[in-house]
């Protein structure tokens, strides 16, 4: 365990969100480290290939814009903001 | 804190608030007492039966021997029932929580509360019930049985709730040969309701509905019965015909939401 390692990498099912461990050894996520990019590239979705991407035409069709539509790092760490949530509030079981 | 396995015996619900981890390991706990309960019915029986055999033959020899056996015989048969009746129904709805839960994981804070109530009834709440004149002595019930209910928060912010509903259809009749049959098909019903925050996720709700509903996909059992979304709420309901697709369906319906949900957010960013 490295105390000020800050993993790089999205992780995630549903949506992507910064890896919290504070080492990849033994993560089940990016195996070790050898998995850049853990939220994108997992197997237990079903038939949902490629979740991370959008079609550019039914993206056009559908909200009118169709270029660039992919999750960047910052959007995933953008995305949590309520990361501390549970260990701020001293209800929280 | 350990399941209380009285109320559960009793009345068959599990409730509580608590984390991913131990739903999991509570849902394990009710996995090992069914197995555990139904060992003991099996060993009470079978000692029933030899207590049975004993009995009759001694009693016919020596009466004040066999009599007590047979007595014996009659209690092994009274706790076999009670064990029987004991013992926590409905294994594929503990593993359906523990596969909730286990997806909830990935996308949860580890120490996020989730509530959850489960029934493990098997019997439902009557709806009709009416001859079926197809077969002899044939009749039709219909029932229905809310067993899951299930909140929490995910990282996101989102409020995720969700429930099932199973409709039961019993069929009884007696067959050519005289014996006695039943049958039962189940149909469950998921909704799943995401409130999710506007700052985040912008407006999904703007999306035509006739195109954000091929951004699902379930399994060929399940079928998407509506889908409504308004500023801050989305709330999906599937029909799913196949018990062994209900995990499934339920997994597929969280990432179908979540696909709307992504494009709702990256175009909102854009």
């Amino acid at each position: 365990m490295n105390p000020g390692f800050k993993c790089p990498r999205r992780v995630g099912f549903l949506f992507p969100h910064p890896c919290d461990r504070m080492t990849p050894e033994g993560c089940p996520d990016c195996r070790n480290g050898q998995i850049a990019d853990p939220y994108r590239t997992r197997l237990d979705r079903g038939t949902y290939v490629d979740y991370d991407d959008y079609d550019p035409a039914y993206v056009d069709r559908v909200a009118g814009t169709g270029a660039g539509m992919r999750f960047t790092q910052a959007d995933g760490e953008k995305l949590v903001k309520p990361r501390n949530r549970f260990e701020e509030d001293p209800a929280a079981s | 804190m350990p399941i209380n396995v009285s109320e559960l015996t009793k009345t068959g619900i599990y409730q509580t608030k608590a984390t991913i981890e131990i739903i999991a390991r509570d849902m394990d706990e009710i996995d090992a007492l069914r197995v555990s309960r139904r060992k003991q019915k099996n060993q009470f029986f079978t000692l029933a039966a030899i207590a049975f055999v004993a009995g009759a033959v001694l009693t016919a020899v020596t009466p004040w021997i066999g009599v007590p056996i047979l007595i014996i015989f009659g209690g092994l048969v009274y706790a076999g029932t009670m064990a029987h009746r004991s013992t926590p129904e409905g294994p594929d709805r503990t593993n359906l929580v523990k596969g909730l839960v286990t997806k909830l994981a990935n996308d949860a804070h580890p120490r996020a509360p989730v509530s959850v109530w489960i029934s493990l009834d098997q019997k439902g709440n009557t709806i009709s019930e009416k001859p079926w004149p197809v077969k002899k002595k044939g009749k039709e019930r219909r029932a229905t049985c809310d067993w899951l209910r299930m909140e929490t928060t995910l990282l996101d912010g989102t409020e995720l709730s969700q429930t099932i509903t199973d409709f039961f259809r019993d069929r009884t009749y007696t067959n050519p040969r005289g014996k006695f049959k039943k049958k039962r098909r189940i149909t469950a019903v998921v909704v799943q309701k995401y409130g999710f925050p506007p700052e985040i996720y912008g407006d999904p709700a703007r999306f035509p509905d006739e195109e954000i509903g091929k951004l699902i996909h379930l399994p060929p059992s399940a079928t998407l019965r509506g889908l409504r979304l308004t500023d801050k709420t989305l709330t999906a309901k599937v029909q799913v015909k196949s018990g062994s697709d209900l995990l499934q369906s339920c997994t597929m319906l969280s990432l179908g939401v979540y696909r709307i949900f992504n494009l709702a957010r990256l175009v909102a960013q854009r």
